[in-house]
């Protein structure tokens, strides 16, 4: 909304309230800046990629445990005693 | 994937250059409703939380109407709370406060040309803000949103969850009400 010009005392409203704004001290904006970092760590985008990373490291520790242990083991060689027999 | 992650990277961009676009004036009408700075930055975190989780993947041109909304809605959940706290504890505050009332020191002053007579851009911040404050919650925020925030009547009746017509009326009162508080600056 655009203030007539008969309303001066809103655009000297409107400057106080801006300058305010604009000056607020520092301890303030820091923490107007932890926040808005902590806020934005939660964003759905930042949740799915650690949720698409997680997945995907589980599976590769299944899919590794999977190969491991089902892996046939190489023959054992024959006891030294039974290979001097043959 | 890195096409899906830079997508995401882009969009990261926009919003953390959204909030810090509009965090330091909703701050200012948190204070203004709470009376604290601190429960004012309660209230913005909350709102920052609450908009980029529940609209966060809109996109960029409906942020605005929807974050003051969210951060309208924190105000009023934050007034209903302190109602809550008065219904119980009221009556101790009042018990309390009656051993410090004194006619005398309440009585105004006939010397005393008036609260915003004689004040330098400092003091008329500091008297704007009372006179805003003295206003009812829903005055305020329509002051607020409509003309220093400057949304259209249906975007802040969107933010206010109200009608345009209520958006109009709390907002020709407010204006009468600041205009009589603050006609000695003109």
């Amino acid at each position: 909304m655009k203030p007539n010009d008969d309303d001066a005392w809103i655009e000297r409203a409107l400057a106080l309230l801006d300058h305010s704004a604009q000056n607020l001290d520092a301890a303030t904006l820091s923490r107007l800046n932890r926040a808005r970092q902590a806020a934005l760590a939660q964003r759905p985008a930042a949740r799915r990629g650690w949720l698409v990373g997680g997945g995907l490291a589980g599976a590769a520790l299944a899919l590794a445990l999977a190969f491991g242990i089902d892996r046939p083991h190489p023959p054992l060689p024959p006891p030294a005693s039974q290979a001097a027999a043959d | 994937m890195p096409a899906t992650t830079a997508t995401s990277a882009d969009r990261a961009q926009p919003i953390e250059r959204f909030l810090r676009d509009v965090e330091r004036r909703a701050l200012r009408m948190a204070e203004l409703s709470t009376g604290s700075r601190d429960e004012a930055l309660d209230v913005v975190q909350d709102a920052m939380f609450g908009f980029v989780r529940h609209y966060g993947a809109r996109g960029p041109g409906e942020w605005s109407p929807l974050f003051w909304r969210v951060l309208d809605s924190r105000i009023n959940d934050w007034h209903r709370r302190q109602r809550t706290r008065g219904r119980w504890f009221g009556w101790f505050e009042r018990a309390a406060d009656d051993e410090h009332d004194d006619p005398v020191d309440a009585a105004p002053d006939p010397a005393e040309p008036g609260p915003l007579a004689r004040l330098a851009d400092g003091e008329a911040t500091a008297a704007l803000d009372a006179a805003l404050r003295a206003l009812p919650l829903r005055q305020r925020q329509a002051f607020l949103l409509r003309v220093w925030e400057g949304l259209d009547v249906a975007a802040t009746a969107a933010a206010m969850r109200c009608s345009e017509g209520s958006v109009k009326t709390h907002l020709s009162r407010a204006l009468a009400s600041l205009r009589g508080h603050l006609e000695e600056h003109r």
